[in-house]
């Protein structure tokens, strides 16, 4: 009998992909937060004038930033759900491998071997399957690498928002409430792609 | 699971598998079906996933895979056909016959490969290597769309769940003492069966065909003299609807 671990893996990787899509769809939906507070803030820097012309090129910034990760995020969203469908495929097909192995294995099948080839084409096409989806897993944590790297670079700035605030003390307690909220919505994302990061690393 | 053959001439054989004794006691026992002819076999209400496995080595016991040609499904139920993504792997080039009302209710389980012939509701006629098998309707017992096969050359009514007993796994093949199975078969019909009438206009349509032996999905054959008690049993009973249930 072949083994039952690929199919196993198969349980696993579309359960974790399901997962992966959750923490994609809350990290898209603080990226929205973000981009509602950098909008905000940009009101504020366009009232605020000239005192405060660094502040509003960083809420800029995170604005189209947050933007960007939102769409990143819907993509790779839309990948791993792609993948988990592709995982429940391939599951149906190991376990319809591991039926064919256990009837050509059994004593009273006169005729198993008129099966042969269906279970050899089902075979590579097990294995067909199982190379394109580690090249799409591949893809995957590729981009959740990209948009790791774009919400370090949001935190680091909403941290230069900081220094910026305390430049205009008139507006100083209102931009750092800005920019403290940036920086939280960040962190609470970043942490979102790395509990995608980690649950695809044990797929 | 066992087989067993239950009418063979020089044409064509009617075989029963059922009574697994490795099935898991979780689930129902089901009676599956197959006639074989010369170079065709067609498999009747073929299983669940749970019995896949086994079920295919039985059948490739008596036909190659390339001969199982015909795979019926009488209604949509799991115990009937949800085996029905793995019977498209093993056999693709098999048609698949089933009610058209299930179609895209069924496509659930998985096919991709074999060909979906749809029933329509007046039934239809397949022929097997020169063997006529009628696909009679019986909707509403219990599905709104649901079929039986009747071979009116081996006098057999395949007859889905009209005729089913709840009983033993390793129950007789065959009803030896009507009155004592009925208490076996009461319950099950007038809980699954949901319309007198429609119990009605199939017992009509039975009454028309020679039938010699009738053989539904769980329990036991009937046999001769017990298919026309089993008629008159079943036509007196009330069933669906007017059954007080909670």
């Amino acid at each position: 009998m072949t083994s039952r671990k690929p199919q196993k893996n198969q349980n696993q990787a579309y359960v974790a992909l399901a997962k992966i899509s959750r923490e994609l769809y809350l990290a898209t939906s603080k990226a929205q937060e973000v981009s509602l507070i950098a909008k905000n803030a940009r009101a504020l820097a366009v009232r605020a004038g000239d005192k405060v012309l660094g502040f509003k090129a960083i809420t800029d910034f995170i604005d189209d930033l947050a933007t960007s990760t939102i769409q990143l995020a819907r993509q790779i969203n839309k990948q791993a759900l792609d993948i988990a469908h592709m995982a429940a495929e391939a599951q149906r097909k190991e376990f319809g491998l591991d039926q064919f192995q256990i009837v050509m294995e059994h004593p009273q099948a006169t005729h198993a071997n008129s099966i042969t080839k269906v279970r050899d084409s089902l075979r590579r096409e097990v294995i067909e399957r199982n190379k394109v989806q580690r090249k799409n897993l591949n893809i995957l944590i590729s981009n959740l690498n990209d948009i790791q790297q774009e919400i370090r670079s949001a935190g680091i700035i909403a941290l230069n928002a900081k220094v910026e605030s305390a430049k205009t003390p008139e507006y100083q307690a209102s931009l750092d409430v800005i920019a403290d909220d940036i920086l939280h919505s960040t962190n609470q994302i970043k942490e979102r792609i790395d509990r995608s990061q980690s649950i695809i690393k044990n797929i | 699971m066992q087989s067993h053959v239950l009418s063979k001439n020089n044409e064509s054989t009617w075989y029963m598998f059922g009574r697994d004794p490795n099935k898991s006691e979780q689930i129902i026992d089901t009676n599956q079906y197959m006639v074989k002819t010369t170079n065709s076999a067609f498999l009747m209400d073929p299983g669940g996933i749970e019995l896949f496995s086994t079920m295919f080595a039985m059948v490739l016991r008596h036909s190659p895979a390339d001969q199982i040609q015909h795979i019926f499904a009488s209604h949509q139920d799991p115990d009937i056909i949800s085996s029905l993504g793995l019977w498209d792997q093993a056999v693709p080039h098999a048609k698949l016959y089933a009610p058209w009302l299930w179609e895209s209710f069924l496509k659930h389980f998985g096919m991709d490969n074999m060909e979906y012939v749809a029933i329509a509701d007046k039934g239809m006629t397949v022929n097997i290597d020169g063997l006529s098998l009628e696909l009679v309707p019986a909707h509403y017992l219990h599905s709104s769309g649901n079929f039986h096969v009747y071979d009116p050359v081996h006098k057999i009514l395949m007859s889905g769940d009209v005729g089913a007993a709840l009983e033993e796994d390793d129950a007789p093949l065959f009803v030896e003492d009507f009155d004592s199975h009925i208490p076996k078969m009461r319950g099950f019909h007038q809980r699954w069966m949901p319309s007198n009438k429609a119990k009605n206009d199939w017992i009509e349509r039975v009454r028309a065909l020679d039938i010699e032996m009738m053989c539904p999905q769980h329990g036991r054959v009937f046999k001769g003299d017990d298919v026309g008690r089993f008629l008159d049993w079943f036509e007196q009973l009330q069933v669906g609807i007017t059954q007080e249930v909670a």
